[in-house]
């Protein structure tokens, strides 16, 4: 337990209201998206500016107690469960747009200014912040930093990485540091480029400098309609051939098309096997030509149906179907369980024979929908929270999914992060040396590991559930 | 050899024993000490003991573990076209070059990836590419020496960054030999990965002074069908550069948006007088939509064919410098470049990514060139922005900071360093602060 004093210390320094203590309150705080693993904190703390989570951070550090940084609580891996760290610091209060150069396509943002404001506020300048992950009206920019978010966008745009390019952190110690800034090619190691994907582990982020780029002059949305999933990876693998490299290349599978045209009646078929949304954009004169090769090529391989938004509002339905898919599943069954994983692109069909052949052995209903063009999977696992069982069977489920990832020469994650749900698995893909230079190179940030402990690294000897009795029973 | 962490300059082994026990356990045919040798791998005026080609990852990973067995300081390097960038060496005991690591490991077309051992060079890489209809859209000097590691070591990049990215955006995993002769990897062979530290981000511009990078793996893009440069004259510099920045201003989307001086264009093979310079690439429509545009947007813009001097240019000078800045900030600088040169007595070259605020500054070594280097650092430091020199004769490297303000406090680079490399084995002195 925190101690009294400290907590009138953390009072004196972000008001009452902004100390969060009463267990009813704190259960929002028990979890992220992740919801498998429940953790509610002693505390949390909303801090308001960067001076604050300063103050906050130095009590914290006086008394080497640990904390998780917190955003909107949106993460897909647990990152933000408080594990044997009684303090959550919630950066969401920490909301302003601090500077837009529209001329020099930069922003500085605070960490809690929420990934689809910085957009709004660049669009009257023809600008924009690519990254968009699909909760991108909920999720804040320092959670993007630290799980370097992608979104459907990424396949031509790039990740949270390739559009961040410094951060001002406040270490565990309290010392409030700045990483790169608003200029280039600055003399030193990229520790923004470090710190983007770190998971919090650094410290916490309270203010972020971004690229904006600039809104294509034309953007053309299809929807392209299969009967089988096969026949829709290989015009994935057409459309690349093509030379062309789509803004977004994004399937959903018949489950998922299912759920989704029930919730929002876009009009796809119910009987298809699966839909590409392709999305190209760029100049008019290129993206016309390459919207005809697209079109052909999907023919080609099959589709029944090549539909063009229309206008703006069509594009913008298939576009709420996609990012929304995940939520339109709630229908399908009381909870679900999305998992991220990447396989090179060419091995989109064996990963999705992979995923069939674990829901048929772990008896469960799973739906895909993801980043086709990217190789970033994203099944969804259906079940019941209230059947022990069936969690079991979800967790172990997962764990086949990612393995065959790994198998076939791929990743445990694209962009939810390996948080608390994947530690076990990183062996998987890294060598005892490669993970002792990762520890290494945490503490040259966090001497104490006081920051987001517990996350990342397998814990030594293997099965968290011993060392970490409360892991395991999900709430 | 104990105390070497805490007195890194003690117990320099002699040429001959280091020499002996890595041919004992690289290979006799990897160690090389004829004088004549050596002084092509000086660095800074240093001339090495040893040098050693390796040819696998085992062979780096070995000759490193020797080093420090031996107490002995490495400067990794490939072809050595940028080796020159950095603080003279505190010690320097062994060149390790990777230059032999020539594979191309893998190249799978239809995941658009490449990984490759660091010794290929860019030109290799392209080759491998271009059959396959890809590239790696990045466009740094002398592609035909520059090696896969020495792109990412000294984090080289061309104009193409406006719209394409650095090479840090490209690397999607890479393999490098740290302290003890470990073998370390981050990221992996797919295009989207978030699992573990972004380890190849450290690798980049960190001028081998956390390690020897040994593999890298790329993604790639469909070469695209069209690609060609144009330019305009300009009256002055400034003028160039305002009007090459205008054109962000408009629907356009240029791969590419340079400008320099009169004596860099005659360098490079144009009218010695100012010029923008704009990259066009992408569908063939595409480049002919903006083109049809640039006449009215850039009167007197034409085709040109622009060939390898530009790519390289200022390597060759005895004096170069990389400006950073915002890119709004750049014609304003330029401008004060052209009068303050004239006032310092100094004949200065530049080429300029305009768009994305970098610029390259050259000069000659007489007159003495420090005094406009630090007028040039102090007006790119008012306006947010560095300047980092990288060229410059020995005498004058010892008077000034080569680097300049780091982007983040020092003592975070000193253990991030040490986390690597905690013997101090890497360029020992030659990075940021003296690291």
């Amino acid at each position: 337990m925190l101690s009294p004093s400290l907590q009138s210390k953390l009072t004196s320094v972000v008001d009452k209201k902004n100390v969060v203590v009463d267990p009813d309150a704190l259960r929002v705080y028990e979890c992220d998206g992740f919801t498998l693993e429940k953790q509610r904190p002693e505390v949390v703390v909303l801090p308001g500016s960067a001076e604050e989570v300063v103050e906050v951070v130095r009590l914290l550090a006086a008394e080497g107690i640990a904390f998780v940084p917190r955003g909107a609580g949106t993460g897909l891996s647990g990152g933000c469960l408080p594990v044997e760290a009684p303090v959550a610091i919630c950066t969401s209060r920490m909301n302003r747009i601090l500077e837009l150069d529209a001329r020099n396509r930069r922003a500085v943002v605070e960490a809690g200014v929420v990934n689809a404001w910085i957009s709004r506020a660049a669009l009257p300048h023809g600008l924009c912040y690519a990254p968009d992950p699909s909760s991108q009206p909920a999720c804040t920019i320092g959670g993007n930093v630290a799980e370097n978010s992608g979104g459907p966008h990424t396949l031509k745009y790039g990740v949270t990485t390739n559009h961040v390019l410094g951060v001002e952190i406040v270490l565990p110690s309290g010392e409030r540091v700045q990483f790169g800034g608003l200029t280039e090619d600055g003399p030193g190691y990229d520790l923004t480029g470090f710190t983007v994907g770190s998971e919090g582990t650094f410290g916490i982020v309270t203010k972020v400098f971004v690229r904006l780029v600039p809104l294509p002059e034309a953007i053309k949305t299809f929807l392209a309609v299969f009967d089988s999933v096969d026949d829709a990876t290989a015009s994935v693998s057409g459309i690349i051939a093509a030379g062309i490299v789509p803004a977004a290349l994004e399937m959903m599978d018949q489950t998922i098309i299912e759920a989704v045209e029930a919730a929002y009646h876009v009009g796809y078929p119910q009987d298809a096997g699966a839909v590409l949304i392709v999305e190209l954009d760029g100049l008019a004169a290129g993206v016309e030509v390459q919207a005809e090769r697209v079109v052909a090529v999907c023919r080609e391989r099959g589709a029944r149906e090549v539909r063009m938004a229309r206008d703006e509002a069509e594009r913008g339905l298939l576009w709420k179907s996609r990012k929304r898919a995940f939520g339109a599943v709630g229908r399908l069954a009381p909870n679900y369980c999305t998992q991220d994983g990447v396989v090179p692109r060419t091995k989109v069909p064996d990963i999705l024979r992979a995923i069939r052949a674990a829901a048929e052995k772990h008896r469960l209903r799973i739906g895909n929908v993801f980043h086709a063009g990217d190789g970033n999977i994203h099944p969804i696992l259906l079940y019941d929270e209230r059947d022990p069982d069936q969690v079991e069977r979800v967790l172990a489920a997962g764990r086949d999914i990612l393995a065959a990832c790994v198998d076939l020469g791929g990743s445990l994650t694209g962009e939810h992060g390996i948080g608390i749900e994947k530690m076990d698995q990183m062996p998987l893909i890294f060598s005892e040396d490669d993970l002792d230079a990762m520890r290494r190179l945490r503490r040259a940030f966090d001497p104490d590991e006081r920051c987001n402990p517990h996350k990342i690294f397998p814990t030594p000897g293997g099965c968290v559930e011993v060392k970490w009795p409360k892991r395991g029973v999900p709430a | 050899m104990g105390d070497s962490v805490l007195t890194p300059q003690s117990s320099v082994p002699s040429a001959a024993s280091l020499a002996e026990r890595l041919a004992a356990e690289v290979g006799a045919g990897v160690v090389e000490t004829s004088p004549a040798r050596l002084a092509e791998v000086a660095v800074d005026g240093a001339v090495p003991s040893v040098l050693v080609t390796a040819a696998t990852r085992e062979q780096v990973g070995r000759a490193i573990a020797v080093a420090e067995e031996l107490s002995a300081a490495v400067i990794p390097r490939g072809s050595g076209t940028h080796v020159h960038i950095g603080n003279p060496p505190r010690r320097y005991d062994i060149a390790l070059s990777c230059r032999g690591l020539r594979r191309v490991l893998a190249h799978d077309a239809g995941d658009m990836t490449v990984a490759v051992e660091a010794g290929v060079t860019l030109d290799e890489l392209a080759a491998v590419l271009r059959s396959a209809g890809q590239w790696l859209p990045l466009d740094p000097p002398r592609p035909e020496e520059v090696t896969a590691g020495g792109l990412l070591a000294a984090d080289l990049n061309g104009g193409l960054r406006f719209s394409h990215g650095k090479a840090r955006d490209y690397l999607i995993g890479a393999r490098a030999v740290v302290g003890a002769g470990t073998l370390v990897r981050g990221g992996g062979s797919v295009v989207k990965n978030v699992a573990g530290y972004d380890l190849p981000k450290l690798l980049v511009g960190s001028f081998g002074s956390l390690g020897a990078i040994v593999e890298a793996t790329f993604k790639v893009r469909p070469l695209p069908a069209a690609d060609a440069w144009f330019a305009a004259p300009c009256a002055t510099l400034a003028d160039a550069a305002s009007r090459a920045l205008s054109l962000l201003d408009e629907r356009m989307a240029p791969y590419a948006l340079d400008v320099c001086d009169a004596a860099t264009a005659d360098e490079i093979g144009l009218p010695a007088r100012p010029h923008a310079l704009l990259r066009l690439g992408g569908e063939v429509a595409d480049v002919n939509a903006q083109r049809d545009r640039l006449a009215t947007l850039l009167p007197g813009c034409d085709a040109i064919v622009l060939g390898a001097a530009a790519r390289g240019f200022g390597l060759a000078a005895p004096v170069s410098c990389l400006l950073g800045l915002l890119p709004g900030d750049l014609a304003a600088l330029v401008a004060a470049i052209e009068v303050e040169a004239r006032s310092f007595g100094v004949a200065v070259r530049l080429l300029a990514h305009a768009g994305s605020g970098v610029a390259r500054v050259c000069l000659e070594a007489e007159p003495a060139p420090l005094p406009f280097l630090r007028w040039l650092r102090f007006a790119a430091r008012q306006r947010g922005g560095h300047l980092r020199i990288e060229r410059l004769p020995l005498e004058h490297k010892r008077e000034i900071d080569v680097w300049g303000e780091p982007t983040a406090p020092l003592d975070l680079f000193r253990r991030v360093k040490e986390a690597l490399d905690p013997r101090s084995t890497f360029s020992p002195g030659r990075f940021v602060g003296g690291l």
